[in-house]
């Protein structure tokens, strides 16, 4: 499973956010350590918006990254604004998604600046009548397969799943037949995808891809419909 | 522009207009809470406004509407003690909210968890004047507090601050401040009560000042109750310190980047809208919200 957090000390943490989120500071109530105060969201000096957080530091997801949660009762929790549970977590991203788009492990700013000011950012535009100006992937599996068809160009998740379990192999073999199911040898057919995905995406990444895929798309290797 | 100007701008900016959707949906929501009391508990209660509305301090980014809901002297009904008073209350409401209990108010919430800004303040009168009242406390060795609603109103309509306490009332929610808001205004109101004559901006910096430099020195009181009600945790030494490193780097920010620096751009809603799209054209590293439930 990839790792994307950095993992800072606490006194790191401290110095950071007083630099550059000075109403956000670090808490231990009962010997968590969460991160509290407001998170506003700012461009070119305009305020835009400011919502009531917990960071919490020692609830990480399936990257390793914080779990962040609204506890201003500023948006509702509904799926539709990406709160999911009764607990106000945030949902901020599709982890396959930021598998992808993330080389090196992230730093409690850098998370902050990005997929959480993103979120927020996208939380205003919904308020204002813009939602989600940056976009929002589909619910549940259908996100996951707008993501795969993004990265691996087909839209039938069983072709996805083939192409992944090839993916998550060491050795590949340009004479073993291509995983879209033509017949084909990968050399004459979807070489270049797979070459494509393999340099830009190391073997754990690509490997927390299929085991995402197989676990949203538990029924991918008997449906798939070969073209 | 001068600060003042400004400041009165972005008071202008915060200001909830009488027929605004804002207030609108409160006065609703007002209705159906003492709808819902009188249901269970009939005429016997005083059901009215307290809170930022009956002071003059609201502000658009939290904008909270208390609601007092409080018992005659000799009338059991509704419990025959405080707490039981305070649970009682807090079951009526459970009817139709999702109600989280605070120090001595229930805060409502939407069967979503959406917040709708009010709470809900039980007690009980003192006497038959109908003055002083008595709240349960939920929290802390002290179970039961002395208040008086109309003494808290005027000490801060009579305050003549009114414009400070609003605009640090912003402040402390943009700053994320653990201060509750009560002692802070009462703080405001007491290290400002020399300096009324003075401009606004001159009010806050003198404010500021005060709070990076002498910070231990301030004490507050309760004008309900002086003597009684002790507000030394409100004020304890990690709040104090949070203030005062607050205020520090808010004066840093003036003299960085004018009063700008602190309350952000005045824009209309317009504006900001532009501003909101703009700034998610900028952003550099894009991640979409999803949702797996
Ligand atoms: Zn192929």
């Amino acid at each position: 499973m990839p790792n994307l957090w950095r993992g800072e000390t606490d006194d790191e943490i401290r110095a950071a956010l007083e630099v550059r989120y000075p109403s956000l500071r670090l808490a231990r109530p009962e010997n968590r350590r969460v991160i509290m105060g407001a998170f506003n969201v700012q461009h070119t000096g305009h305020f835009l918006g400011g919502f009531q957080v917990e960071v919490l530091l020692d609830v990480p997801d399936e990257l390793g990254l914080p779990t962040v949660r609204e506890v201003g009762g500023r948006i509702p929790r509904m799926p539709e604004r990406h709160i999911n549970d009764k607990f106000g977590t945030a949902c901020l991203y599709l982890p396959e998604d930021l598998a992808v788009r993330v080389r090196e492990p992230l730093g409690i700013i850098e998370f902050l600046d990005g997929p959480v000011r993103n979120f927020f950012l996208g939380q205003i535009g919904a308020e204002m009548g813009t939602p989600f100006p940056l976009g929002e992937w589909g619910h549940g599996a259908d996100g996951v397969k707008e993501m795969l068809t993004q990265l691996l160009g087909s839209d039938d998740v069983g072709t996805c799943v083939a192409f992944l379990e090839l993916l998550s192999r060491k050795v590949i073999k340009a004479h073993w037949p291509c995983p879209c199911g033509s017949g084909r040898s990968l050399r004459d057919c979807h070489d270049g995808v797979v070459r494509r995905v393999r340099q830009r995406l190391p073997l754990t990444t690509r490997r927390f891809l299929l085991e995402r895929a197989r676990k949203h798309f538990p029924e991918g290797q008997t449906t798939r419909n070969r073209p | 522009m001068t600060p003042n100007e400004y400041l009165s701008k972005i008071l202008d900016e915060q200001t909830l207009a009488e027929d605004s959707d804002e207030l609108k949906q409160l006065r609703e929501r007002r209705q159906d809470v003492e709808d819902l009391l009188r249901a269970d508990f009939g005429s016997s209660p005083t059901i009215r406004y307290g809170g930022s509305k009956s002071k003059g301090t609201m502000i658009k980014e939290a904008y909270d509407l208390d609601v007092i809901c409080y018992f005659p002297r000799d009338d059991d009904d509704a419990g025959g003690t405080l707490e039981s008073i305070f649970e009682n209350v807090k079951k009526s409401l459970a009817k139709k909210y999702i109600v989280v209990p605070k120090t001595s108010a229930i805060r409502l919430q939407g069967q979503n968890y959406q917040d709708f800004h009010v709470d809900v303040v039980p007690g009980r009168f003192v006497d038959d004047n109908k003055e002083d009242a008595f709240l349960h406390r939920t929290t802390g060795e002290k179970k039961r507090l002395k208040t008086n609603l109309d003494l808290h109103i005027e000490h801060v309509k009579d305050s003549g601050v009114v414009s400070s306490i609003r605009l640090v009332k912003l402040w402390r929610i943009r700053r994320g401040l653990s201060i509750k808001h009560f002692a802070l205004e009462l703080l405001t109101i007491e290290v400002l009560k020399g300096k009324k004559s003075k401009s606004v901006d001159a009010q806050l910096e003198y404010l500021w000042q005060k709070l990076r430099d002498e910070v231990e020195s301030i004490k507050i009181e309760d004008p309900a109750n002086p003597s009684g009600n002790d507000l030394a945790e409100l004020l304890n030494d990690a709040v104090r310190q949070e203030l005062s490193t607050a205020a520090s780097s808010t004066l840093a920010a003036i003299d960085r980047d004018g009063w700008e620096g602190v309350f952000g751009k005045l824009a209309t809603t317009s504006e900001k809208k532009a501003a909101v799209i703009e700034a998610a054209r900028a952003v550099s590293a894009p991640s979409r919200p999803w949702c797996h439930c």
